[in-house]
């Protein structure tokens, strides 16, 4: 366990710990039973990584991937893991597309981000991405096919599934609320506090409460921030980011450098947050008809809010 | 002295035309197979093409272009998605899923006159 990097109420207690490649951080109400509560998340953070790690060979997810078109036997979770990818793909005009697996590899994302991050650059190919029309699942015999050479990611989506999973675990178990953050992926359950929980966002999750940014007040759901400025590598052909726009298999076009949305679940706050910064200039529009709040952060910095995101105060 | 050959005179043309039957039967013929083949080469090239590169269909190629030309409207798709089937095989155009669009969260967050907090940022 690592010192938490929020400004924490005395009336709530955190812990925060790597898991899935990234921070994981749960905050509790009843700061008696937050022992528990960790011990509930980290549980399944581990039942998320052996289903969809792209980056463990034992996973589920490389098992899918490795089968050259064959079907694969795959667990409850997985398939769940890929239904919260699908919806995504088909909700989202395919801009957030779980087929992305063989681009972002081919692009040099090929395993944990330290080890990408710290490798010297190396050539990259641009493929263009299946689609998710491509996947197939058998949900009464527990089994998914992919065509041969179609690899799967559910970057986009898995983390904000595991948050809303363990937030909802975590407050089916235990009295009180808890507030489960995973690399920026937030998601609430059970009695918020009073005025709801704190939340700052940035462009870096991995940045301090203080860093250049907006605090709101969240009390239900979920809430997520996608950016460009992170996970962020180079290649010959320049510096690339993790956010991929599944049309041109490249590093989506830079509009805005960082999304944060709110939503019902945190799965649909990262899809639309992750979808909003792929459909660049068109975004806001789509976020306000959806009724989103979100807030759009330009390359220069200047920001938008839309669909009833506040005002800072 | 042997006996030169004699020529029918009626039999010459008849003979030739029969000729320029066969002939014509022949490339006619020809032209058949080469046009079957053709057909079949076509087949065969599409079949290996679609194996090198799967999951272009229309359907993708429409959806990416309907993506690409984005307007205000949140998701065309989610209206006309397939039912929900909690078993059976099939392809993604399919899935079982717990809703047609993206769900608006039940309370907007609130704004907060002081800073900190848990942190939510690109990751």
């Amino acid at each position: 366990m690592t010192a938490p990097a929020v400004a924490v109420p005395a009336a709530q207690a955190s812990a925060s710990w790597r898991a899935l490649g990234t921070r994981a951080c749960v905050l509790v109400t009843e700061p008696a039973h937050l022992e528990d509560a960790q011990a509930i998340v980290a549980q399944l953070l581990g039942e998320i990584d052996v289903a969809c790690s792209r980056f463990r060979e034992d996973s589920e997810l490389m098992g899918v991937n490795r089968a050259g078109g064959t079907w694969t036997p795959v667990g409850a979770l997985f398939l769940d893991a890929l239904d919260a990818a699908l919806r995504a793909a088909r909700l989202t005009d395919g801009d957030v597309d779980p087929t992305i697996g063989r681009a972002l590899r081919l692009a040099g994302y090929d395993r944990d981000f330290e080890l990408v991050r710290d490798a010297p650059p190396a050539r990259v190919r641009v493929v263009t991405t299946p689609g998710w029309q491509a996947v197939e699942r058998d949900v009464s015999g527990a089994r998914v096919r992919v065509p041969p050479g179609v690899e799967l990611d559910f970057g986009a989506t898995a983390k904000a599934l595991a948050a809303d999973r363990a937030a909802a675990r975590v407050a089916a178990a235990l009295p009180g609320g808890v507030l489960v953050n995973l690399g920026g992926d937030i998601a609430v359950a059970g009695e918020a506090p009073p005025g709801g929980w704190r939340v700052r966002v940035t462009d870096d999750h991995a940045a301090g409460p203080e860093a250049p940014g907006q605090t709101v007040m969240t009390a239900c759901g979920g809430l997520a921030t996608s950016s460009t400025t992170t996970r962020r590598w180079a290649s010959p052909a320049g510096e690339l980011h993790h956010v991929f726009d599944p049309g041109t298999g490249r590093p989506a076009e830079v509009v805005w450098r960082t999304v944060s949305v709110a939503a019902a679940t945190c799965v649909d706050a990262n899809t639309a947050s992750t979808a909003a910064i792929v459909r660049g200039g068109t975004a806001p529009a789509w976020l306000e008809s959806s009724g989103l709040p979100a807030r759009l952060v330009r390359r220069d910095g200047s920001v938008l809010r839309v669909a009833g995101w506040p005002e800072p105060r | 002295m042997a006996e030169r050959p004699t020529t029918d005179p009626q039999s010459q043309p008849a003979r030739a035309q029969a000729r320029r039957d066969a002939g014509l039967k022949k490339i006619s013929r020809l032209t058949g197979w080469a046009l079957a083949g053709t057909l079949a080469l076509t087949g065969v090239i599409s079949e290996v093409a679609a194996q090198a590169r799967p999951g272009h269909t229309k359907a993708q190629a429409k959806t990416q272009t309907k993506a690409r030309h984005a307007t205000s409207t949140p998701t065309p798709s989610a209206s006309s998605s397939a039912s929900s089937s909690s078993s059976g095989t099939g392809t993604a155009q399919s899935p079982s899923d717990n809703g047609s669009a993206l769900q608006a969260p039940s309370q907007a967050p609130a704004p907060s006159s002081s800073s900190g907090g848990s942190v939510s940022g690109g990751s």
